[in-house]
């Protein structure tokens, strides 16, 4: 074989929809990874089920091939191509990207150059698709701003297929496509903003879906030919978080907290379990311990799940949401917790709702129920971070050796430390905040891993430090970036999110070239500060962030919205959901 | 306990062995047929499948068993082909009362390779099983080139190309390991998008028999 797992560049999945029907417009769903990466991610599955499911539509999808794939096409001269009908990129009429990660930015530009597609917008005519992007990342979509016609904020559920409606109406008139996309909402289109001192002020307004529990759902997914990431059968149950973490971009974007029903819910599960022959289900939200409900929820998907021979994966749940129900017939493999931070002050600080009693608390239940391998999630680098609170994590994971002593009388507990990068993003309260620099990084790492080296069975792991300083470039990035990204594509860097393709001193020579200063970027903002994000209406309000920021750097909590609005805006793109009552 | 053959083609060819078992799972749930499952802290289905096909080489005979109280073989043709992926399909089905251990009993497997020039060469392929064939082999301690010739059992050059049987099994030679000799010998050019696995044959004392008619045999 020339290329490794083929079957990533083959489509013909199970449930694969009729992409030969006669239709009005054609659009590839395109992904900046790998086939597995990306077959793992909902909202392509999403997108692609509603877009076909349309009678006037064709949806395809198209996912980075991996280096070997791409060498082939390059040395055959042969183009970037869809998976279903090997239809090449340039000839269908929208080509959309799903953009998740910042480090996946150069694959963009590396696809589009296998595909034959000038980078940016300005150099493309009407002889071009239209190009565009949705996503998380795009809640700052300038880095990226100049390389796409137009850039969908919020979820696509609605907007998409309205877009591709206009691009019926006014097919092959490019400009008047733009023009009448702009009016909707949750719709940028960088050729038509207007900008003052190089920041976007055109505003949009964040697409969001108003009901979610009569959205769309792909009930017949496509079941892949190869193992991917998530190879499971997925609900998702809600939108939005209720907790509130000053860190957390996706608590604040998908804001309101919009319910899937669990009568619906549980409808879902047995469509997907029918229709894909999954042997797994996985429950998926921002922090489904949340859900209201929960363990009755999880009791019928369980009863579900079992009398199909069906294994019912849960999530990394809060320490807060953690109980002996849950974990109850669940099978005993490890327990994932995330406290984020190693002292109690600095939980606080990030609004983490969770007391060093909450932690033991959980760690007991788990043991005696017979876990032995925990995994620990934390950040380096958070706003006001000591070296006290760096080692307060090693303090932890004695501790929760400690507890497994206790409980089981036996010393082996398998402890995963892993540890990312604090990475101020836009629309939280951090944003604001200042980004340590690499060298300040790798010290934190270094004292951390020093320490942990003291103890037995603690496998520590950690995110590469010049990953998380780009990321904090463009997490908070302007228009101007776009050079760089051109620059390091140029430079050879793709995959960048991949460690054995990542290569640094590639980045450095683009962002000397194009004289960028990273700290500019990574530097503590002022509080009347300009962002360049700041163009669009997200719901949640700058001066609800800021007073969030304000507390944190006071320690002060603000707690989870579950029961009473803490008011961040949110409810003026749709009512939230409140918890009604007692957990049934 | 029911057998059943399907065959492998299209792009279905660059699905991996332990893929096609993962695809045959969820084929089988979506059947919403009876399954026997182990009976472990996470259930297994009890299916077995037969020895691995080179992966690109496309087939008409792959065989797997499964246990289950379903009784109607020709329903089962009907219920797989409506709920497989794209490049399988069900052929046949039998069912027995043994476990037939298809995959321990399969001795030979016949293997059509598409070969324009193949008439042309045709003493030379029909020789290749008599005189020594050495093919690279890889071992614990590296690379061995090995005689395989006693593994080539018959070997026919026609007019549209080479019909070889060839030991499977636990003796097994590889029909892409093979292709590539031949390439080099004869200066072919043999893709393994030419190979389709043709039959699997099963040694019954007196000759080769076909997997299917060993299953009547079972019953």
């Amino acid at each position: 074989m020339q290329v490794e797992k083929p079957a990533r560049y083959t489509g013909g999945e199970y449930n694969t929809p009729d992409v030969q029907k006669p239709h009005k417009l054609s659009f590839c769903l395109c992904f900046a990874d790998i086939y597995e990466v990306a077959m793992s991610n909902l909202g392509i599955a999403i997108l692609y089920d509603i877009l076909n499911k349309d009678k006037d539509i064709v949806c395809e999808r198209c996912f980075a091939p991996w280096t070997d794939m791409a060498a082939l096409l390059r040395e055959h001269k042969l183009p970037l191509v869809s998976l279903e009908t090997k239809k090449p990129l340039r000839d269908f009429d929208i080509v959309g990207f799903s953009l998740q990660y910042e480090m996946a930015y150069t694959n963009v530009l590396y696809m589009f150059d296998l595909a034959g597609i000038p980078f940016r917008a300005k150099d493309r005519d009407d002889s071009y698709p239209l190009i565009v992007a949705g996503g998380p990342c795009t809640v700052n979509p300038e880095p990226v701003a100049d390389f796409f016609d137009i850039i969908f904020i919020g979820e696509g559920e609605e907007v998409d297929k309205k877009l591709c409606h206009i691009a019926i109406e006014h097919k092959g008139d490019k400009k008047a496509v733009l023009e009448a996309a702009s009016k909707l909402d949750g719709v940028y289109v960088p050729a038509l903003s207007t900008l003052k001192s190089g920041i976007n002020i055109t505003p949009v307004r964040k697409a969001a879906v108003k009901d979610l529990d009569a959205a769309p759902f792909p009930l017949k997914p496509l079941v892949p030919n190869i193992a991917i990431i998530h190879d499971r059968a997925v609900l998702e149950l809600f939108r939005g978080c209720y907790a509130g973490c000053r860190f957390c971009q996706a608590c604040f974007f998908y804001r309101p907290i919009r319910y899937r029903g669990r009568d619906t819910l549980k409808g879902y599960a047995q469509e997907l379990l029918k229709n894909t022959g999954y042997d797994e289900i996985g429950l998926s939200s921002l922090s489904t311990g949340d859900y209201e409900g929960i363990n009755c929820l999880i009791s019928e998907i369980k009863e579900l799940a079992d009398s199909n021979n069906v294994n019912l994966q849960l999530p990394s749940l809060r320490l807060d949401s953690f109980s002996a129900k849950l974990m109850k017939g669940a099978r005993k493999s490890s327990v994932t917790f995330a406290p984020e931070a190693g002292t109690q002050r600095l939980r606080d600080v990030i609004n983490k709702n969770i007391t060093d009693e909450d932690i033991d608390k959980s760690m007991r239940v788990a043991f005696e129920y017979g876990y032995k391998t925990v995994k620990l999630y934390f950040m380096l680098g958070l706003p006001t971070e000591t070296d006290e609170d760096v080692m307060g994590i090693a303090e932890i994971a004695e501790r929760v050796r400690r507890i497994y002593f206790e409980v089981t009388g036996n010393r082996y507990l398998t402890i995963n430390i892993s540890t990312a990068m604090f990475i101020p993003k836009p629309l939280t309260p951090f944003q604001w905040a200042e980004q340590i620099d690499i060298p300040e990084m790798l010290r934190r790492q270094i004292m951390l891993r020093a320490q942990l080296k003291k103890y037995r069975n603690i496998n520590f792991s950690w995110h590469s430090a010049e990953v998380s300083m780009l990321e904090g470039v463009f997490a908070r990035g302007d228009r101007k970036l776009s050079a760089l990204i051109e620059s390091a594509y140029k430079n050879g860097c793709y995959f960048d999110g991949w460690s054995e393709l990542f290569n640094y001193d590639n980045w450095k020579k683009a962002i000397a070239e194009c004289g960028v200063d990273t700290r500019e970027y990574t530097r503590e903002r002022k509080v009347d500060e300009a962002f360049p994000w700041d163009f669009i209406d997200f719901g949640v309000t700058k001066k609800y962030l800021l007073k969030e920021y304000r507390k944190g750097l006071e320690g002060e909590t603000t707690p989870p919205c579950k029961h009473l609005c803490q008011g961040c805006g949110a409810e003026s793109m749709g009512e939230c959901r409140r918890y009604g009552g007692e957990d049934a | 306990m029911l057998s059943f053959g399907f065959s492998k083609k299209d792009d279905a060819v660059f699905i991996p062995h332990i893929d096609i078992m993962r695809a045959l799972h969820r084929t089988l749930r979506r059947m919403s047929i009876p399954l026997d499952y182990s009976k472990g802290f996470n259930p297994h289905m009890l299916i077995n499948l037969s020895q691995p096909l080179p992966l690109g080489v496309a087939s008409a005979d792959e065989w797997a068993t499964i246990q289950t109280d379903f009784g109607d073989p020709n329903a089962f043709v009907t219920l797989f082909n409506a709920n497989c992926p794209p490049g399988l399909a069900c052929n046949e089905c039998h069912y027995t009362t043994q476990k037939p251990n298809i995959a321990g009993n399969v001795t030979a497997s016949e293997y059509f390779i598409r070969c324009q020039e193949a008439l042309s060469i045709a003493s030379e392929i029909a020789d290749i099983g008599s005189r020594p064939l050495f093919i690279s082999t890889r071992t614990k301690t590296g690379d061995v080139d090995k005689d395989v010739s006693s593994l080539v059992y018959t070997a026919i050059a026609s007019e549209d190309g080479i019909s070889l049987r060839l030991a499977f099994g636990n003796i097994n030679l590889r029909i892409d390991k093979l292709s590539e000799k031949l390439n080099e010998l004869f200066g072919l050019e043999i893709a393994l998008s030419d190979i389709v696995r043709t039959k699997q044959m099963i040694f019954d004392g007196k000759g080769f028999i076909s997997v299917s008619d060993f299953l009547k045999g079972v019953q």
